[in-house]
């Protein structure tokens, strides 16, 4: 059996070099060894020149003894490979200082995190060398990409468990306080199990889902800028003013009191819109006179502002003390008003970023189509030639088939929302369920 | 999807036929506990992400909105008390003048 490349397997494959000029590279004690055939013959050559690299060392490997060692590094040669380059890149001698965080041997080693680091190279459009890790067939010339890799992923993993972090009991239980239905959720399940599976879908979703990611990760900073007073005194401000002044507004307080949940809401929303729209109108109005130096002590001067009378003075504080009032005093209310702060942003309504309901089943179990997926499986095979290889490595083909299907799902459904984070769950359910039928 | 797990979907997905949306979010707490453990997790996330999000939604905008507001509040206080007493001397001057 000839082959080219590097392996990464552990040494103790049956490995026969037949042709001339074959090498293979061993990891032994974070050092390489070579092998070459010259004349007929194996040669043994050491890229470090240590006393203790001796050919006693690979026939201890190839009998088995350190066999464990060698196990557990199955993906160490790649660390001792880059070792290797950068010695010889360099100039001087091969002690390279060990990579910051987890080599990538480690990551490869724990089963979730690899897994975690395939999907990361398959959706970041590297499925090649992605399969080269399935396949064991990577070459040198892979490794600073990999390095680079390595780094992003540590990196994504370090901010996931900063999130971990911060999903501890007393921060669940004070969001399950003011949201009935994730308060029923905690309960149900105990709170510990609650902080804990919560806990556990950061590094998944740091991979698979940055957008969601990174809103909980929005969401998180802002939740801790408002405990921590930021956002909150400006709050506490409003309210004393609104106090003082003694606001009413009696169309909200009227709309308050329907009944009907639904209706109720609706009916705020509506007056929500249509008092930011006269307070964006008032505010910009005042602003812009500010800026330009019209107001205050110049008042007099200026013909414009002369014009504004009391009343109408009045009537601009009237729609902005609403929409002040309406934002301290209900929560339907102060969604709509981000709505439109956020459309003022993103040039759409922030409702219209959100799957709705009806919507969301779209990406549920219902949008799952088998005879696609079937064949994409089949274009799979032939890519990777799924046929020749051994279990192991078809186990990793399909591991991978079923994380670039997920990943095709997502980029179609990229919308967010609770209903299509549910849905979007379901369907991800449907094609676990069925990778079995992947022969 | 199990027996137990198709029988519930297919109970939920009548609440979304109707688009009864309040109707499928009690149908899934009211059934919480029959779903298999993997669709509890992925519910307790969705409840949680929309719990977090929910509360910080528009957290940061409403707050530079409420600044902005008692800004132009300041202001307007500001001209008012400009315009009234320019008033008040139009009306002074005016009362001398008769």
């Amino acid at each position: 059996m000839v082959k080219k490349g590097i392996f990464t397997a552990p040494i103790r494959l049956e490995v026969v070099l037949e042709n001339e000029g074959s090498t293979i590279a061993v990891k032994k004690d974070s050092k390489v060894e070579k092998m070459k055939i010259k004349n007929g013959e194996l040669n043994v050559t050491f890229a470090e020149t240590s006393a203790r690299n001796t050919p006693t060392d690979l026939s201890t490997l190839q009998n088995g003894e350190n066999s464990d060692k060698v196990e557990n590094t199955n993906m160490g040669i790649l660390d001792s490979l880059r070792q290797t380059k950068h010695a010889s890149e360099k100039g001087r001698d091969n002690v390279t200082p060990p990579p910051k965080g987890e080599s990538l041997a480690e990551i490869l080693k724990d089963q979730k995190k690899s897994d975690l680091f395939g999907e990361m190279l398959g959706k970041s459009g590297h499925e090649e060398i992605a399969l080269k890790i399935v396949e064991k067939r990577l070459e040198e010339e892979d490794l600073a990409f990999l390095e680079s890799a390595r780094q992003a992923f540590l990196e994504k993993m370090a901010r996931a468990e900063e999130l971990e972090k911060w999903v501890n009991k007393e921060n669940v239980l004070a969001l399950a306080k003011n949201h009935p239905g994730f308060q029923i959720v905690v309960n149900l399940v105990g709170l510990e199990r609650a902080v804990k599976v919560i806990q556990g879908q950061f590094k998944k979703l740091a991979i698979e889902d940055e957008e969601a990611f990174e809103n909980l990760a929005i969401g998180i900073e802002t939740y801790e800028g408002f405990k921590g007073g930021k956002y909150k005194a400006r709050n506490e401000e409003t309210e004393k003013m609104l106090k003082e002044r003694n606001i009413k507004v009696p169309e909200y307080e009227e709309a308050m009191k329907i009944k009907d949940e639904k209706k109720r809401k609706k009916a705020l929303r509506v007056l929500a819109r249509k008092s930011f729209g006269k307070f964006r109108k008032a505010v910009d109005l005042i602003t812009f006179y500010r800026s330009s130096k019209k107001m205050a002590g110049n008042l007099e001067e200026t013909g414009e502002l002369n014009k504004a009378t009391v009343a109408e003075l009045d009537n601009y504080q009237d729609d902005i003390l609403a929409t002040l009032y309406s934002s301290m005093n209900n929560q339907s209310v102060r969604d709509t008003i981000a709505s439109e702060l956020m459309g003022e942003k993103t040039g759409e309504s922030g409702q219209e970023q959100k799957v709705g309901f009806m919507d969301a089943k779209k990406v549920g179990p219902e949008s799952f189509d088998e005879a696609k997926y079937l064949s994409d499986w089949e274009a799979e095979k032939a890519k990777t030639n799924f046929g020749s290889s051994d279990p192991a490595q078809q186990a990793a083909i399909r591991d991978r088939f079923q994380v670039q299907q997920k990943q095709a799902h997502q980029e179609q459904n990229k919308k967010k929302g609770f209903w299509r984070s549910f849905f979007a769950g379901l369907w991800e359910k449907t094609i676990d369920d069925k990778k079995n039928i992947l022969k | 999807m199990n027996d137990t797990f198709e029988d519930l979907y297919k109970e939920f997905m009548v609440y979304v036929d109707k688009d009864d949306e309040e109707g499928a979010r009690k149908f899934l707490l009211d059934n919480f506990q029959k779903f298999p453990e993997d669709i509890q997790d992925k519910l307790t996330f969705a409840f949680f992400e929309e719990a977090l999000l929910d509360e910080t939604k528009g957290m940061k905008d409403i707050a530079d909105m409420q600044k902005q507001g008692l800004e132009a509040l300041s202001q307007i206080d500001k001209v008012k008390k400009i315009l009234e007493d320019k008033k008040k001397i139009e009306d002074l001057r005016s009362n001398l003048t008769k």
